[in-house]
């Protein structure tokens, strides 16, 4: 049974594994080395919606209390600005992978030119509200959907439940690993003092002091698949800009800008590829559609791709230190959150064997790839740009590990059935997700059908309900003041 | 309701039995356009075993298809199987259940089930607790009637089955012709028409081919390539016998009993009792089979005929425009009741597939690949049962422990022996849609003690809280109703099925 366990790095990945140990394994002994010289990248963070799951479900945190102190943003999806269309909305709610029991169809199959209002997460991003309302008015708080968050915010509150829950946090920075085969047998600091457990989470970001640089596990690399290795980054205060239900991916000259709505903050940021344009250029095109950002002066480097492994012996490492995409996806605590709770569910009732490392490892992997050809995806159909970025998208990314899903779609069409193509992962987007990349960036496909005069009534009679629904809900910044009420009470909340 | 565009306007089913009939009743069911027509031959008789189901046969007749409970309980008066009852392994007995046993943890324990089941495998959920005291349900809370939950299955006699199927479809406008079949004829797509003895010519634009063993027309006239299981599942024969019900409790449970040279199969109707051996005829001659039977069975009557079979599967179910179901599709002994589980299973994928997608090159495909996964499925879980039974020391269980090929099972075997009875396992099946899930997998490892690293020693404290879990399925198990009281409460004026006023 394990009894010590050091997690290296104290930003949200290594807080996030802290915090899910000594929560659901109190008995064990859960040290945090936190490097005071290391900053925190503080992108905004956008999540997907088993953050909230992994927070207040499995963790059993209170709601309050993190609406409190880590003031999160509602997000129902992604707003995307791509493709031929003028957008469309990526929720968390299917909309593809669905038929309504009166339709021979599923709803893909009559979205050819409208993509719009097929369920109530679409239709409130498209009216710009978070929530419907209850039939008494009051705010109808649907589960479908993720947080935006302020990183420095995030990691104060993760820092806080840690100490909570009995986490020793320790300022420290890491000099050396002591190795043996595959395990790691101790860890030495600057200051001389040596730190040993019988477990080791790394969380110390792209540097992978444990994985990649002392175990030296191989990376490999996505680079044929996901072109862009750069972003800059830039925000500023909101004044009268309504807050956004969503975040917003935008199609730019050599890449992709995010938008991410804070409650009193837009944070934006542009990711590129360095061999289609420079620093300098990326500068210009981004503040041209951003007048009022202040651009940070750095540029985060990066590399796409993943660790062959991400337990190896006695060390799993966590967070970007094990694997990293661009955030296109907002997956990064997706894949946290997954890691942290199989790893505790596989250390508490089962234990350590090869064999469940094996199986974590490559249930691991395949969400890894799956992510990558995910958002290889969105490149290959993007064809909202005639830039040579967008031609060398369009025409050289590797999307080779989906060529069968995208066979059967070109037949088929938009069909749930395209779902026996994907392996076993931990990827929450499904068969879903590719297909609202497919109908969104309407991917042409043979097998058409024509709607009849009495399908399409039934499908406008659902849009405009969905529609209706929406114009009565509430935005973000009537749903915020509505939940800070003193009378407002959470699920399980007693009421007074 | 808006219909979907006829893709098949007439469909021709060649055969008559169960899995013809479920399939002209699903494909009429669901796409009342379509034309249906099968043909009934009156010369081949029926096999006849008594029919032993998976939930699947339920949840289609009255969910898939919403199908009259009651209408069906009238015409083939099915009894109810909660599970299967193994004499097998080293245990005196254990039962497979439809409501999981292993693949739970109790909240108040740290492992789940299975890690508790060395010694004793039973009282591990309500549903083999009831079994062990011969019952069929618990009683409802409040009315005392049976309290009727989706996991149960079906004993079905096969000739009362196969008359309500044929009223079932005659009611939803199925034509059926009596005639046998003299020859195919081909066509563009594979089939044009099927002719008759007596001359007539039957065309349609899809054929479906329930013919049985013979496989008409997937395996004769389209000659579609067969991959045997005699690799991994040794028993090519059966023999039949049956008698009349006088005092013997009606069983809630199918029984599966280890034999000399094979097992055999005890189905409990109402007031038939049936059975039937399964052996390897390179082991075993007829003559044994039929004395060892009978020794065990002294008042069976035994059928003369023996049943001769093949196990695997054709390397395509759909081909053309030829689509086989049943025997004529793939065959398995019926160890696990996989029949029409699979003939239900592949029904509703084919309907949703043509419905909802059309008929194209990769629909049939991915139809075609869940078939040949289904079936692999169910060889490898048939094989797990056969080189897991250590309960006899005959040449032909020696030969099932050494020689059944279970290459399909490897990494869950490992992963098993390392870490034990844990669902974690599950990442490791290939077959996401598995009926048996881990669950079936898991039941068989724990239920023949297959042995594993990684023990967990029970505190006191836990050994309490199973000893308390016990105690209290025991006592609502002895207050259950058994099949004859669950039956008669059925049959009375007064019940109301779900959803009936």
């Amino acid at each position: 049974m394990l009894k010590d366990i050091i997690i290296l790095g104290g930003g949200s990945a290594g807080l996030l594994a802290a915090l899910t140990f000594k929560r659901k394994m109190p008995e064990l002994n859960v040290r945090l080395l936190r490097s005071p010289d290391i900053g925190i990248i503080g992108v905004g963070e956008s999540s997907t919606p088993n953050v909230p799951r992994h927070l207040f479900d499995y963790l059993g945190i209170s709601r309050r209390k993190f609406y409190e102190v880590a003031e999160p943003t509602w997000k129902l999806g992604i707003h995307f600005l791509w493709g031929p269309r003028s957008s469309f909305e990526y929720t968390f709610e299917p909309q593809l992978d669905a038929r309504s029991p009166e339709l021979p169809r599923p709803n893909g199959y009559y979205c050819d030119d409208d993509f719009s209002n097929l369920n109530l997460s679409s239709a409130l991003m498209s009216s710009q509200k978070a929530f419907a309302r209850q039939p008494n008015g009051g705010l109808h708080m649907q589960e479908n959907f993720a947080f935006h968050l302020e990183n420095p915010k995030l990691v104060s509150v993760l820092e806080l439940y840690s100490r909570d829950a009995g986490v020793v946090i320790i300022d420290g920075k890491l000099k050396a690993a002591e190795r043996d085969g595959e395990m790691i047998m101790s860890l030495i600091l600057e200051d001389g003092q040596r730190m040993s457990a019988d477990f080791y989470v790394d969380s110390s970001g792209f540097r992978s002091e444990l994985l990649g640089r002392t175990l030296e596990e191989p990376f490999i690399s996505y680079n044929n698949s996901l072109f862009n290795d750069r972003a800059i980054l830039g925000g500023w205060d909101r004044t009268d800009e309504p807050i956004l239900p969503y975040t917003t991916a935008e199609t730019m000259d050599s890449g992709w800008a995010w938008q991410i709505e804070h409650e009193h903050l837009i944070n934006r940021g542009y990711v590129y590829s360095s061999s289609m344009l420079s620093d300098d250029h990326a500068r210009a095109e981004f503040q041209a559609k951003n007048p009022k950002a202040r651009i940070a002066d750095r540029v985060v480097k990066f590399r796409t791709g993943r660790y062959r492994r991400c337990w190896v012996g006695n060390v799993m490492a966590i967070g970007n230190s094990s694997g990293f995409v661009e955030p296109l996806e907002s997956t990064s605590l997706m894949v946290v959150c997954w890691q942290c709770q199989t790893a505790v569910e596989f250390l508490k009732f089962v234990g350590q064997t090869p064999t469940l490392r094996n199986l974590f490892n490559q249930t691991w992997a395949n969400t890894w790839d799956e992510i990558r050809d995910f958002l290889a995806l969105h490149f290959i159909l993007n064809t909202r740009l005639d830039t040579p970025y967008w031609r060398a998208c369009r025409v050289e990314t590797n999307v080779d590990a989906i060529k069968p899903l995208l066979d059967f779609y070109k037949e088929n069409g938009p069909t749930g059935f395209c779902r026996t193509f994907l392996k076993n992962s931990a990827s929450q987007f499904g068969i879903e997700g590719f297909l609202t990349m497919l109908v969104g960036n309407q991917a042409p496909y043979s097998a058409r059908h024509h709607a009849t005069a009495a399908e399409q009534q039934l499908i406008a009679t659902g849009r405009s309900r969905f529609h209706a629904l929406a114009q009565n809900g509430l935005d973000v910044k009537q749903s915020l003041a509505m939940i800070r009420h003193p009378t407002w009470r959470w699920a399980g909340e007693p009421v007074v | 309701v808006v219909e979907a565009p006829v893709i098949l306007k007439e469909t021709l089913v060649l055969g008559a039995g169960s899995a013809g009939l479920l399939a002209a009743l699903t494909l009429k069911r669901k796409i009342p356009s379509m034309n249906v027509r099968i043909i009934r031959s009156p010369e081949i008789g029926i096999i006849a075993v008594g029919e032993s189901t998976t939930p699947n046969l339920p949840y289609h007749l009255f969910e898939y298809l919403k199908l009259s409970p009651r209408r069906f309980y009238e015409l083939a008066q099915p009894t109810w199987k909660m599970g299967i009852r193994y004499l097998w392994g080293p245990r005196p007995s254990f039962f497979y259940t439809f409501e999981p046993q292993l693949d739970v943890r109790a909240v108040e324990l740290p492992r789940p089930n299975g890690f508790y089941c060395d010694d004793d495998f039973t009282y591990a959920n309500q549903q083999a607790s009831l079994a062990l005291h011969d019952k069929a349900f618990a009683r409802a809370p409040g009315g005392g009637g049976p309290d009727i939950r989706p996991w149960h299955a079906f004993h079905l006699e096969n000739p009362k089955l196969v008359a309500a199927l044929e009223v079932l479809c005659v009611e939803q406008g199925v034509q059926i012709i009596d005639g046998t079949m003299k020859s195919a004829e081909a066509g563009p797509e594979g089939i044009a028409a099927i002719h008759l003895e007596d001359g007539r010519r039957f065309t349609a634009d899809f054929f479906i081919d329930a013919s049985g063993f013979r496989s008409e027309l997937l395996g004769n006239f389209l000659a579609e390539p067969y991959i045997s299981y005699s690799d991994s599942l040794f028993n090519d024969r059966a023999c039949l016998g049956n008698w009349e019900r006088t005092d013997e409790p009606i069983l809630p449970y199918t029984t599966a009993e280890t034999m000399n040279a094979g097992w055999s199969w005890r189905i409990e109707h109402e007031h038939l009792i049936n059975r039937g051996y399964v052996y390897c005829s390179s082991m075993i001659s007829d003559e044994e089979a039929r004395q060892e039977f009978a020794a065990k069975n002294p008042r069976a009557k035994l059928a003369d005929r023996v049943v001769k079979f093949c196990c695997g599967r054709y390397r395509q179910a759909w081909v053309g425009n030829v689509m086989a179901v049943g025997n004529s599709c793939g065959f398995v002994e019926p160890l696990e009741s996989t029949a029409l589980m699979v003939v239900c299973g592949q029904c509703e994928s084919f309907v949703e597939m043509i419905k909802h997608v059309g008929v194209s090159p990769g629909v049939r495909d991915l139809l075609n690949n869940e078939m040949a996964i289904t079936w692999d499925e169910i060889r490898d879980f048939l094989a797990l049962h056969f080189c897991a039974n250590t309960r006899l020391d005959t040449p032909y269980w020696h030969h099932c422990r050494n020689d059944t090929n279970t290459a399909g099972l490897k990494d869950l075997l490992e992963f098993y022996t390392d870490n034990g009875p844990t669902g974690f396992a599950r990442g490791l099946l290939r077959n996401p849609k598995s009926q048996f899930g881990i669950e079936g997998f898991l039941t068989m490892l724990v239920g023949n003690k297959v042995p594993y690293n990684n023990r967990h020693r029970a505190s006191n404290a836990e050994i309490q809280l199973l000893n308390r879990r016990e105690a209290y399925y025991k006592l609502a198990a002895q207050s259950g109703l058994d099949v004859k009281q669950a039956l008669a409460i059925i049959r009375h004026p007064g019940w109301r099925w779900h959803g009936e006023n």
